[in-house]
């Protein structure tokens, strides 16, 4: 019954073969997306009988950024005659890659966050969101406005350290409540973790909701454009403490997602097979709630691409952690980056279908991200439905 | 004539008729401690009408004393002549009694200080006794009446009316306009359990079972909760110092600070007590429902029967709490949970207590909010009070999987 | 290889061992069957020997040497387990869960090798469930499942084997396709340790027994000389014959057939004439 050599070999190089295929028609999809999405232009500043996509124009004009940037470095000649090309052009496509790429990082984030604790709790209803990822980040927004008032949104680390600290204080405050209804062995069934983060998220919810009836007027709006994500920060400090947390969080699991498997499999086997799974649990939290709340900071409520994405994934693709951290990656990014281009180029009609604008004569974006996350919920109840699993 | 006797029921049938006993010279084999075992049952049975006695009077005795002590407290606060007491004939009795029944009172007139009151006290034992229902029938101490989806399918008949039929400063000529809101928010709570029971029944194939129905329910609460943000994000945007943010605000937070006509006091007192009512007789069926739905099937029980009764009460009580006062959170189910651990979890005994304790907490906590000035957000002292209390019950009881 | 149990004594507690006084050794290419009552403490003596939990007296030494004192890695390199009940949890393929026994080969950074991907696929093959690496695990039935389990544990390359209570929810055909499966590792080399709730099963193996009862001392040897009707009253406290009868193929075959002794009559209902 001994396997002969060339078979072995045989099986080795089908396997790497379809694996490879699947990667590099995902990385093709991820980068057209990624170019279609650059290529949009804002809608509200479009005049008419001028469109949304704009290929060339936008390749010519990132063609020029980039001479121009490089040629500024040089101070020639360059620098002072085809300026006047650029104002003719009015795209900024560096900001359109600044904004699709967070984008793509934050969406990706979100749903890999989702797809460690589905594993670490072996229940697809397990997620971020139900453990108080996101009511950390609410709090903290409005906590924000009240003291603040219209400054808040220039105030960019504050409000990340407020986000963060409220956020521990409730994803603790969960695991913990978890921990005091369950059972005597300390493990709540997945049914209690998600009443206690009920509980938890109601009340801060709560709370919330009273500072946020105590804001008036033009801070409401404030709370309720940074609450949406329709506020498209772009300053530098904020993209590095995006993209550095982001890195933190997500080179681990990268690093980690063959060996994350063992989570998911019974403690005392683990062990004997020469692994203790408890660390490597311990980190997969940690990276996915810092992902999530990095994401939520800075494009509003999206806790539900935690549950969907990775669920979708495991049930097409497999269990494997190394497939769920790919492709959830990819998927989650690509509609991100759908969201956030959208968010960026469409604006917000009243009801007599003029333009809004807030009180700094900014114009008020279309909430894409909150829609997404509020559309894919009953999505995720069908999905479910289908599968016929019972809640148990 | 053979009969086997099993159990005690039996025994009692057999009593009753002592003639037929005599007549037919029965043998039977009882042992003594049967026999001693029903006396004691008995004898148990008349304590079950001591705590609800004693929170009754408790009740009242708050009732008047807020009443009382409100009556000068509000008096001073909006300088009000306290002559213009109840009983006063100032006016024509006539017109009084019109001003009193159909209109809101303005803070001039302090007697309103006893509708609220009885508004409150309703408000209280409705969420009471419907969290000591579901907490039984779905054999979780974290359930409560937002469980079934009755309070988000509220929010969003609220939300229905404000995107649609609001009119600022509208006359309410009919008694349907004048109660709009209050009937969309009514439609609405019935329509989001609907909703429920329907996404209940896909799912899990036909079989509603409660796990599904929990976590269906917390689903559609997330969901209504966001689609409440956006639809706020939407009215702000369009005008900031629009005054349906204020009314949302009551109804997302729990208000208690109009002066209610007594129409409004009589709308909420008929169909609460009714149900309340309704309820006290059908306790004893609910409690083989808590057993699990198989075995009250099989001891008996029209299962369906009553679990439709049970989820129609519970979302009327819900509604009408919802539509009259907003949300109000944590008192559905912190109060059985407090009041289990004194008398248990049998319904019978229960049900009245929590109704009765419900009223007692949510007076303190109205009497407290008028003092600090949250009466318009009457969640905001319902939250942490509920959550402490949940805390500890938990890390008391060390083990919350069954609903004891 | 000799696996040596010293004086060993079990449990979770410093000062409150549940079993005590525990010797005896194992040999490559032995059957070990641990058979006693619920709750006598077969489950901890596992764990101590895993080192899953310490030893409270004695040691468990392989060639000579205490296993406490080794890193998990070289452990995994002798020892595997093959846990009790099973719960499957996500739609993971087979090949991916067998694949799992050989994560404490690999690096912490690392992915499998060509050399896991050629252990594994060995490792399918000898337990006889290759041609189910592509399907998912949890659509499969409980049999192939305790299979992969095993296929999971061989990946390791160990030296002994334990499995905790390993055809406990299986049916009859699949529980002799497990012990078949014993058998045929035991061929092979290696050392294998399974708890039963069946003595039949240490006879249809020709195991060593261990058995272990509440209030006496361990007794180890070969299984036809532990496994006798006194042991068996001993153990679980009914009257249990040992017979030997003819296979469908006539080598002799040892069973054990219990005693239903006629209950008194104690009838609770009150007929009333």
């Amino acid at each position: 019954m001994q396997i002969s050599k060339a078979e072995l070999r045989q099986s080795w190089i089908t396997e790497n073969k379809k694996k490879r295929q699947r990667m590099v028609l995902l990385l093709i999809a991820t980068a057209f997306v990624f170019w279609v999405c650059i290529c949009m232009r804002d809608t509200a500043y479009l005049k008419p009988g001028e469109h949304a996509f704009v290929p060339l124009e936008s390749m010519k004009s990132l063609f020029w950024q980039i001479a121009i940037s490089i040629s500024g470095i040089f101070k020639g000649t360059l620098w002072h005659t085809r300026m006047d090309v650029l104002e003719t052009l009015n795209l900024s496509v560096s900001e359109n890659i600044k904004v699709t790429l967070m984008g793509f990082v934050a969406g990706a984030g979100l749903a890999v966050s989702g797809g460690i604790f589905q594993t670490v709790y072996k229940n697809p209803m397990a997620s971020p969101t139900m453990l108080g990822a996101t009511t950390g980040v609410q709090l903290g927004n409005v906590l924000m406005v009240t003291l603040y008032s219209s400054q808040a949104m220039a105030m960019i680390v504050m409000r990340y350290r407020l986000c963060y600290l409220l956020t521990a204080i409730c994803v603790g405050g969960i695991l913990l409540l978890g921990k005091l209804a369950g059972d005597r062995t300390g493990n709540p069934s997945v049914m209690q973790m998600v009443m206690a983060g009920s509980i938890i998220n109601q009340a801060i919810g709560t709370a919330t909701m009273y500072l946020m009836y105590q804001l008036k007027d033009e801070d409401l709006l404030t709370y309720q454009q940074i609450g949406m994500g329709t506020y498209i920060d772009l300053e530098l400090i904020s993209m590095v403490l995006f993209f550095v947390i982001m890195g933190v969080a997500l080179v681990p699991m990268l690093v980690l997602r063959y060996r994350f498997n063992i989570t998911g499999i019974d403690d005392a086997e683990a062990r004997v097979a020469g692994v203790n799974p408890s660390p490597y649990r311990m980190v997969g939290q940690i990276c996915g709630v810092l992902m999530v709340t990095a994401a939520v900071i800075h494009c509003g409520q999206a806790g539900m691409l935690t549950m969907v994405i990775p669920y979708i994934v495991r049930n097409a693709i497999g269990s494997d952690f190394r497939r769920i951290f790919a492709y959830s990656a990819m998927f989650g990014g690509m509609l991100m980056m759908i969201c956030r281009t959208v968010t960026r180029c469409v604006a917000m009609h009243n009801a007599a279908g003029d333009i809004i604008v807030d009180a700094n004569w900014d114009v008020l974006r279309f909430p894409a991200t909150f829609i997404v996350n509020i559309c894919l919920l009953p999505f995720f109840m069908i999905i479910l439905a289908r599968q016929g699993r019972a809640f148990d | 004539m053979e009969a086997v006797t099993i159990n005690g029921f039996h025994l009692l049938y057999m009593k009753k008729n002592k003639q037929s006993i005599n007549q037919n010279r029965i043998q039977l084999n009882i042992e003594r401690t049967e026999v001693s075992k029903l006396n004691e049952k008995r004898k148990s049975q008349t304590g079950r009408l001591t705590v609800p006695v004693i929170l009754l009077l408790i009740w009242i005795g708050l009732y008047l004393g807020s009443a009382v002590f409100g009556f000068r407290f509000y008096s001073q606060q909006y300088g009000v002549d306290r002559s213009s007491h109840l009983f006063s004939m100032s006016s024509s009795f006539i017109e009084h009694s019109y001003n009193l029944f159909f209109h809101a009172g303005d803070t001039g007139s302090v007697e309103y200080v006893y509708y609220i009151l009885i508004m409150v006290a309703l408000t209280g034992a409705a969420l009471a006794a419907c969290g000591a229902v579901f907490q039984g029938t779905f054999k979780n101490v974290l359930a409560g009446p937002s469980t079934m989806g009755a309070m988000s399918g509220c929010s969003m008949g609220c939300m229905i009316y404000m995107l649609c039929f609001y009119e600022a400063n509208a006359v309410a000529v009919t008694y349907v306009q004048q109660y709009q809101m209050e009937l969309l928010i009514l439609a609405g709570g019935f329509g989001g359990v609907l909703l429920i029971l329907l996404v209940s029944m896909v799912v899990g194939r036909g079989k509603v079972s409660s796990s599904t129905m929990i976590i269906a329910g917390t689903v559609f609460s997330g969901v209504i909760s966001n689609v409440m943000l956006l639809a706020q994000y939407w009215i702000i945007a369009n005008d900031p110092s629009d005054p349906r943010v204020e009314d949302l605000k009551e109804l997302m937070m729990g208000h208690f600070d109009n002066w209610p006509p007594l129409s409004t006091v009589i709308m909420m007192l008929i169909p609460i007590l009714g149900c309340l009512i309704i309820l006290m007789f059908v306790s004893g069926k609910l409690n083989v429902l808590s057993l699990g739905e198989d075995e009250a099937t099989t001891m008996g029980l029209n299962v369906r029967r009553y679990r439709m009764l049970m989820i129609i009460i519970g979302t009327v009580l819900t509604s009408i709490v919802v539509a009259f006062c907003g949300r109000i959170g944590f008192i559905g189910f912190m109060v059985p949970l407090i009041m289990r651990r004194f008398v248990g979890p049998d319904l019978r005994k229960l049900l009245p207590v929590s109704i009765l304790g419900g009223a007692i907490l949510l007076t303190v906590i109205y009497d407290i909010a008028r003092l600090t000035g949250f009466e318009s957000t009457i969640s905001m002292l319902t939250g942490p009070i509920g959550c402490c209390v949940m805390v500890v019950a938990l890390f008391r009881k060390g083990g919350g999987r069954r609903a004891d | 290889m000799i696996l040596e149990l010293r004086d060993l004594a079990c449990g979770y507690e410093k000062d409150r061992p549940i079993i005590k006084n525990i010797t005896f050794n194992l040999e490559e290419g032995q059957i070990c069957a641990l058979l006693g009552p619920n709750g006598v403490g077969k489950t901890t003596l596992f764990k101590t020997i895993l080192n899953l939990i310490p030893p409270l007296a004695g040691k468990v030494c392989i060639d000579g040497t205490d296993i406490s004192k080794w890193i998990p890695k070289k452990r995994a390199r002798y020892l595997a387990y093959v846990a009790q009940a099973h719960v499957p949890s996500f739609p993971y393929l087979v090949k991916d869960i067998a694949m799992l026994g050989r994560i404490g080969q690999t690096n912490a950074m690392g992915q499998p090798s060509r050399r896991d991907f050629e252990v594994v696929e060995q490792a399918l093959e000898d337990v006889g469930i290759r041609h189910l690496r592509d399907m998912v695990y949890t659509e499969i039935s409980g049999g192939e499942r305790q299979l992969l389990m095993i296929a999971k544990a061989l990946a390791q390359e160990p030296k002994i084997l334990i499995m905790d209570e390993p055809t406990a929810n299986l049916d009859y055909g699949n529980m002799l396709l497990v012990m078949d499966c014993i058998r045929m590792l035991a061929e092979k080399g290696l050392c294998v340790i399974f708890t039963t709730h069946m003595p039949d099963q240490a006879f249809m193996c020709h195991a060593k027994t261990a058995m272990m009862f509440r209030y006496d001392p361990l007794v180890f040897g070969d299984c036809n000389r532990v496994i006798t009707k006194e042991n068996l009253y001993k153990a679980y406290k009914t009257d249990i014959e040992v017979v030997e009868v003819l296979d469908a193929y006539g080598n002799p075959v040892k069973l054990c057939a219990p005693g239903f002794q006629k209950r008194r009559e104690e009838s609770t209902i009150h007929t009333v004439r």
